[in-house]
């Protein structure tokens, strides 16, 4: 397993978001390929942040 | 699928006929379960050991009522099937190291009760496969909780987890409910893979510790709670709604380097208190991102230590408030924080009549109006430079009291309220002015008004009024605005060169005195 730490932000250096992805060691992906998956994470979590979704609470099984 | 019951007599083995049996407390001599069986323990079961000498595939496994022990040496269990395939009992021990594995790759829905069993006696669960939804019962407790090769939800169910928890990038996370994390023993780590955990997460062993090896999210409207042990973010970002952490507690928040805590609750919310700083112990970065964008009309109460309930220097945050229209409170109590700054898109208030202990720096350039009251913002610094720039004016008394502590003062900074320099350093920046509704110091340690460059002079006003300083040293300063600026020499006060606007000379006092004695020695004595 390798881990890819990695730091993104808005231009502006606000909404830092550091992360890992966990990569099997013969994942083959390209450079390019890695990248876009760091940014894909990124604006998940950026779009999470500035736009929650609505609280939509499932039924608690109990 | 056919059942097999565990029956005292035999060898204690899992692979061996002589503890099975085709019915509870029945004879044995059964076939040992497996991959189309259910394997029960139940209260026939008698309270020895079973052991596992293999690691077998079965479809369920049910220990309700069972008082004896199962002891996985280092063996698996794997669980094939669906519905609820395993159900755990309080009543029973466990012991080796226990982890069961549920492969079943359909959609079709799982469900696992383990019970709220003692973290020694819980067990650990992977699930390898399936896209269907899994289900812990509500109150369970499970040691970790492991999905690889999972793609369906791990549904709304609020349960303990005593280990680690690891989720597949390819899963999903139902909204609501709450997870514990309750180890209380070496470091476990939550690892996430992005996925968010739109949960409240509680976080309270007595000794446990809790790593995130990669961010966590979770909703706007969930709270996260230190209660016990040592969250450690490890540099990476944690985003929740709140967090409290406001205990007697032994406890300690570790940010790590790079990371963070981005705070996204709005509405009237306390979104962070530490209230209670009782053995609450920080470390890292300790940056906090107040990012929810709360309205007008809404507040955002953050609630740093108080100063009588262990709020110190080495336990107060750093937060950036950086986007709402709504008034952030600060408290009235005295409470502790790092740096206060305001940025990005916040246009709302400062509450009225806060009272922070500021150990940190201040900016608000534009940002938040000061709504302002009788109660004294202090800046606490005692060891190093730190700024305050605010274009906005702050309409509160001022405080300055940090031993070895110096505040820059950037741009023209408005203080509608009294100043008072009790120790430390003000250095007000070169060319620029401190306008004050008065200034007055306190104490007798000597203390310190310059400008930032020896040599460049910066100004110091007050309208009306007389305000007379005590073991002040001043240098590059120029007094102004109407008021009467006294820094009398036998105050403690010491002219450090290129000031104007003050009276340097001897206090009324001194001077009557010597008037009076030459009065005394030049009158002829009269006998």
């Amino acid at each position: 397993m390798i881990e890819v730490k990695f730091t993104l932000s808005q231009p502006d250096d606000s909404y830092k978001f550091s992360d890992t992805l966990l990569l099997a060691d013969d994942h083959g992906l390209t450079d390019a390929e890695i990248e876009a998956m760091k940014q894909a994470r990124y604006d998940k979590w950026y779009d999470y942040i500035i736009n929650p979704p609505p609280v939509v609470d499932e039924p608690i099984v109990e | 699928m056919a059942n097999r019951y565990w029956v005292t007599g035999g060898t204690g083995n899992w692979n061996s006929t002589t503890n099975w049996s085709t019915a509870s407390g029945g004879a044995s001599g059964a076939s040992v379960p497996g991959s189309s069986d259910a394997a029960l323990f139940d209260a026939s079961s008698g309270s020895g050991t079973a052991t596992l000498d293999i690691s077998p595939t079965i479809q369920t496994l049910t220990c309700t009522g069972f008082t004896g022990t199962l002891d996985f040496t280092t063996r698996v269990i794997f669980l094939n099937s669906t519905g609820t395939v395993f159900v755990g009992a309080t009543t029973m021990t466990v012991a080796g190291t226990p982890l069961i594995t549920l492969t079943n790759s359909s959609a079709t829905a799982r469900t696992i009760t383990p019970t709220a069993v003692t973290e020694t006696n819980s067990i650990s669960f992977a699930v390898n496969a399936g896209t269907g939804n899994l289900t812990t019962t509500g109150g369970g407790a499970v040691r970790d909780l492991t999905f690889t090769g999972f793609t369906g939800s791990l549904t709304s169910t609020s349960f303990t987890i005593y280990g680690n928890l690891t989720l597949d990038a390819g899963m999903t996370v139902a909204a609501a409910a709450t997870l514990t994390f309750a180890a209380t023993s070496g470091t476990k780590t939550i690892t996430t893979n992005s996925v968010t955990v739109d949960k409240n997460l509680t976080f309270n062993g007595v000794g446990g510790t809790w790593r995130i090896t990669g961010s966590l999210t979770s909703g706007a409207t969930r709270t996260t709670t230190l209660t016990n042990g040592t969250l450690n973010l490890n540099g990476f970002t944690f985003s929740t709604g709140i967090f409290s952490t406001s205990n007697a507690n032994i406890r300690t928040l570790d940010f790590g380097t790079g990371g963070g805590i981005y705070l996204t609750a709005s509405g009237n919310n306390t979104i962070y208190t530490a209230a209670d700083s009782t053995n609450f112990s920080v470390a890292g970065d300790r940056n906090v991102f107040v990012t929810g964008v709360g309205t007008v009309g809404n507040t955002r109460t953050i609630t740093g230590g108080q100063i009588t309930l262990n709020g110190t220097a080495a336990n107060a945050l750093n937060f950036n408030i950086s986007a709402g229209a709504d008034t952030i409170n600060f408290g009235t109590a005295n409470r502790v924080f790092n740096n206060i700054q305001f940025s990005g898109s916040f246009s709302g208030n400062i509450g009225a009549n806060v009272a922070p202990q500021i150990y940190g720096f201040f900016s608000n350039n534009g940002f938040a109006t000061i709504t302002g009251g009788t109660n004294a913002w202090t800046f606490k610094s005692t060891s190093s430079t730190n700024y305050i720039s605010s274009s906005n004016a702050i309409n509160n008394p001022v405080i300055f009291d940090g031993v070895g502590g110096a505040w820059q003062i950037y741009n023209n900074l408005i203080v509608n309220g009294a100043v008072t320099l009790t120790n430390g350093t003000i250095q007000i920046a070169d060319g620029t002015t401190l306008i004050v509704e008065s200034f007055a110091t306190s104490g007798t340690n000597q203390k310190y008004l310059q400008s930032i460059t020896p040599g460049t002079q910066s100004y110091i006003s007050d309208a009306s009024g007389v305000n007379s300083v005590s073991y002040l040293t001043i240098r590059d300063i120029i007094a102004t605005g109407g008021a009467t600026w006294n820094a009398f020499y036998d105050y403690g006060n010491i002219n450090a060169g290129n000031n104007s606007g003050w009276y340097f000379g001897d206090s009324p006092t001194v001077g009557n005195e010597i008037t009076m004695r030459l009065r005394s020695f030049t009158q002829p004595r009269r006998f």
